[in-house]
């Protein structure tokens, strides 16, 4: 896993200049917002429905070495193979050799984080295996050499006309227009068709392993993930150790937050459980059914204060609803995982040192906690991070300093009436005309910085006690 | 490739070590009982719920513009599929797994035919045997195997699903019940694909748009009666 | 919740903000918790919650300061606070997270936490004040509220302020758009991302100038201060005001940072 920017604020910087994104962006948050409170509106005891799904989840991880073993066992008895991988090199590794095995020459993929995570395209392509996405936002972003802004929306960064030159650049299918939305889909779906009808290998992620019954379930709205999992003699499926839930009954239950959660939707269009690779000469489905699970940190995680982060569903209703996000995008976090849940996980699979900006991006309104269908208390992750870091002596040393003084101070009363007295007389001088000298204020309000000035004396002074006529 | 690994060995190292790290991270744990799972909760529906299903499913399935025709009889299929077929300009062709029933329908007489769906091309027609619909949420269930493979369920442009009238139950949860007999008795499902509308994505502008990588059209047709 | 007639003792908590940048605030509040009946105490070794250090990571000064807290505070009937972010520091913060492995200080913290509230959900919620007729010239005052974060979610206010701002004072709120849009101050966030604090700071401002309104009315006096800052780089002429400054007829004074 790789951040391309190690620098949340240039990011941000460069995402807030571009009209075009804040346009779209704008645009995509409401409409996801919109959807996501009717969504939850459509059940009038989603929070049961939460509370459930995320009990199942917890309890999952509880017993995970029990619920992966199961799962393990029932793959292999339904005629499939189960593979493990500690890291992201594992996991491409793995999924080349297999690929290798068959002779295969062409993959189509399904929407899956975790080969974004590992960086699966680039292995694949590395050992001459051509790979193309297939869902039509990630396959957008394929084409531009970009990396998805959004975990819903790919591709949500471009314009139709944008999108519309990738196509015909891209595509040797003569002289046409693609002047509205229904003809770039339509030219998209035939390209992609011939694609999945030659793949060698079809790639997917899980949005739940089910133990009980060794299957993988598959959530999609355009249908591309069955495709993938359909039509290649070879279906790879790539997931998180951490995805397995114990019966049907509990995929279920996260089934029934997934869909309103990201698209407001009952169910999304598709849901689909796969078992196995298929016996029957007659039925359609790969005669190879692999499953790669992938720890990348995630047993670390799980021992420790953060294990909350591992019932995530990657449903996007955080970043969704977090004013950070809606201003910056993705591509400010220069990691896969963006928004909330991106800036708790990232750190934690990269290292603080790496990573360590991204839990300061948040603005503490809690939005997060309140709209996440499992429950994470996102907000209280963060600044769990927050904390490890002040203690690993990381970050902006003149803010650390600064803060440090005044906690310090704040534990002596009588200094710190002094002290603020001080300050507050200072503010006033400082205030006539002149400038604050702290750099950050500076970028906070351009050339020239309009800090709040203070009444006059403060309220703990003695003249301050007597003015309460003010 | 220039260098092959040892798939298998790197595997079975890599599960040693993660499964070594979780029983660490885990310690000594109450043994995972089915019991301390919590029972599904169903949603109570914003709007009452208090419709029979069959109104519910014909509502939920609108929300999601998918389609559903109530029909005497099984009979009456090919007859409705080839008005559908003329309307959309569609080749009067039908796609069919092995399931006799289907197949056995008078198609002919309804000037269609019927093909194998291995040879489904981008402007053909789907049908095939749900095992249930669900009415809350406007899902159909299917089972893929020889009789109804998957492949017409999500190569065709067109899909109709056909189902009997007592094989809609209320609620999504119902599901499991009626799918993991199948799971249980060594009658291996390889997929169980639940549509719940015709495929959309909203991947260009946020702007929803109707067929996307499966059909462009998706209805179910309710039949009364043995079939 | 005590008798009307009785007269709760409460331990006011002025915060770090109100005690340097707007003392009035402290002032207003002083006088509606009086007018409201009940017996008034400010502890004088009072300083700051430990919020900005607590969202910074800085969690052992956090302890400390919050014990010094939690030792002025524990003698009276209630702690009130006017602010939305200081209280749920608070009311909550200190014993779900700052001594959530410390027993006997994350119980007296629970104790103490049941105790707390942000002034205007004191005033509504807990004493059902309903006094009318405080000096305020009402009519031409047209006022949006900003609701901060803290107050929204963490300390459930939202309906309070606007309920006193109606019985006492007249005043409708014109409600701005995505009204419950956090302002991006954040506390240390605003300054360790000073451009997308100010980048929300300027939505909102623009959300509330749309209402008509000449008048900012909010709980915080953080996020009061930021927008302000905002406006005045905007070079807009709307009056930010804490709402005890409102509620007690200080409406007349500068704006709150000017």
């Amino acid at each position: 896993m790789e951040k391309n920017e190690k620098d949340f604020l240039q990011g941000a910087s460069a995402a807030m200049a571009d009209k075009q994104l804040q346009a779209n962006l704008g645009r995509l948050m409401m409409i996801l917002r919109t959807m996501h409170a009717s969504g939850v509106g459509s059940a009038a005891n989603f929070e049961e429905l939460r509370r459930c799904a995320s009990e199942v989840k917890r309890h999952t991880l509880e017993h995970l070495d029990f619920y992966l073993e199961t799962f393990e066992k029932k793959v292999i008895e339904k005629g499939g193979k189960v593979y493990y991988a500690e890291n992201c090199e594992d996991l491409n590794s793995i999924v080349v050799e297999i690929c290798r095995r068959r002779g295969a020459r062409t993959a189509v993929k399904g929407k899956s984080m975790v080969s974004e995570e590992t960086g699966l395209n680039r292995a694949l392509e590395k050992a001459g295996i051509e790979v193309t996405e297939t869902d039509m936002g990630e396959y957008i972003v394929q084409l531009a050499h970009e990396r998805p802004s959004h975990l819903v929306g790919p591709a949500i960064h471009k314009n139709k006309e944008q999108i519309a030159d990738l196509f015909l650049k891209n595509h040797d299918l003569g002289p046409r227009s693609l002047d509205n939305i229904p003809s770039i889909v339509a030219e998209g779906r035939k390209v992609l068709r011939e694609k999945f009808l030659r793949a060698d290998v079809g790639i997917t992620g899980a949005n739940a392993l089910i133990a009980e019954t060794g299957s993988v379930l598959l959530v999609t709205n355009e249908g591309n993930g069955d495709l993938c999992s359909t039509l290649p003699n070879v279906h790879i499926v790539v997931a998180g150790i951490e995805k397995v839930v114990p019966r049907l009954e509990d995929a279920g239950a996260i089934l029934r937050v997934l869909a309103r959660s990201i698209t407001g939707q009952a169910m999304s269009c598709y849901t689909s459980i796969f078992t196995g690779p298929r016996e029957d000469p007659e039925d359609a489905g790969p005669e190879e059914f692999h499953v790669v699970l992938l720890d990348n940190h995630r047993s670390e995680i799980l021992a420790g204060e953060f294990r909350d982060i591992l019932r995530c569903i990657r449903c996007s209703s955080c970043m969704n609803h977090c004013p950070v996000f809606g201003v910056t995008g993705g591509h400010a976090y220069g990691s896969v995982y963006v928004g909330p849940m991106g800036s708790v996980l990232t750190p934690l699979m990269e290292g603080m040192r790496e990573a360590g900006d991204l839990p300061d991006a948040c603005c503490g309104d809690d939005r997060c906690a309140e709209v996440c269908p499992m429950m994470i208390p996102l907000p209280d992750l963060l600044r769990r991070l927050r904390t490890r870091k002040w203690d690993m002596g990381i970050g902006s040393r003149p803010l650390k300093w600064g803060l440090s003084a005044y906690m310090k101070t704040a534990c002596r009363p009588r200094l710190f009436h002094a002290a603020s007295g001080a300050a507050a007389v200072l503010a006033s001088m400082l205030q006539g005309g002149k400038r604050w000298p702290v750099s950050s204020l500076k970028r906070m309000h351009g050339r020239r910085p309009h800090l709040p000035s203070p009444q006059g004396k403060p309220f703990f002074s003695p003249l301050g006690r007597k003015r309460r006529e003010l | 490739m220039d260098e092959t690994i040892d798939l298998e060995a790197l595997s079975r190292e890599s599960r040693n070590r993660i499964m070594a790290r979780l029983k660490q991270a885990l310690g000594v744990v109450t043994p995972a009982l089915a019991e301390a799972l919590p029972a599904p909760v169903k949603p109570d529906p914003a709007w009452g719920g208090k419709d029979d299903p069959l109104s519910l499913l014909r509502v939920s399935m609108m929300r999601m513009k998918a389609d559903l025709t109530e029909l005497e009889g099984a009979d009456a299929i090919p007859w409705h599929v080839c008005k559908i077929l003329e309307a959309e300009g569609a080749p009067m062709e039908v796609a069919i797994g092995r399931d006799e029933g289907l197949r056995s329908l008078p198609w002919d007489e309804a000037g269609l035919s019927v093909i194998d769906p291995s040879r489904i091309a981008s402007e053909s027609t789907g049908v095939s045997r749900a095992l249930c619909a669900v009415a809350e949420t406007g899902s159909i269930v299917f089972c893929s195997g020889s009789a109804n493979p998957s492949t017409v369920n999500f190569m065709v442009k067109y899909h109709f699903a056909v189902i009997r009238r007592e094989q809609i139950v209320p609620n999504f949860e119902d599901l499991w019940g009626i799918i993991r007999p199948r799971y249980m008795e060594g009658d291996r499902v390889r997929a169980v694909n639940i549509i719940s509308g015709p495929s959309a994505t909203a991947d260009v502008e946020a702007t929803l748009t109707v067929g996307a990588h499966g059909p462009c059209r998706f209805e179910l047709l309710l039949i009364d009666g043995q079939f | 919740m005590p008798d009307k007639n009785t007269h709760p003792r409460v331990g006011l908590f002025v915060t770090c903000l109100v005690n340097t940048m707007r003392p009035s605030v402290g002032f207003a509040a002083v006088e509606l918790l009086e007018l409201a009946g009940c017996k008034v105490e400010i502890p004088p070794e009072q300083t700051c919650c430990g919020l900005p250090g607590y969202n910074a990571g800085d969690l052992k000064d956090c302890r400390r300061i919050a014990r010094q807290v939690i030792r002025l505070f524990e003698p009276y009937d209630y702690v009130v606070v006017p602010s939305g972010s200081c209280a749920a520091m608070i009311a909550h913060n200190y014993h779900e997270h700052v001594f959530e492995n410390e027993g006997v200080w994350r119980r007296r913290a629970e104790a103490l936490g049941k105790r707390t509230f942000e002034l205007t959900g004191f005033l509504v919620d807990v004493l059902g004040f309903t006094l009318t007729g405080l000096p305020l010239d009402p009519g031409e005052l047209k006022a949006t509220y900003h609701d901060s974060c803290s107050c929204l979610r963490r300390m459930k206010v939202k309906s309070q302020p606007r309920k006193l701002l109606r019985d006492l004072c007249r005043i409708e709120v014109k409600e701005m758009e995505q009204t419950e849009e956090c302002c991006g101050f954040g506390g240390s966030f605003s300054l360790k991302m000073p451009e997308i604090a100010a980048r929300l700071g300027d939505e909102k401002i623009k959300r509330a100038v749309s209402t008509g309104a000449d008048m900012l009315i909010g709980g915080d006096l953080g996020c009061l201060l930021h927008l302000e800052s905002r406006i005045k780089a905007q070079g807009n002429s709307m009056k930010v005001m804490h709402v005890a400054e409102v509620l007690t007829g200080r409406a007349k004074v500068p704006s709150a940072g000017r």
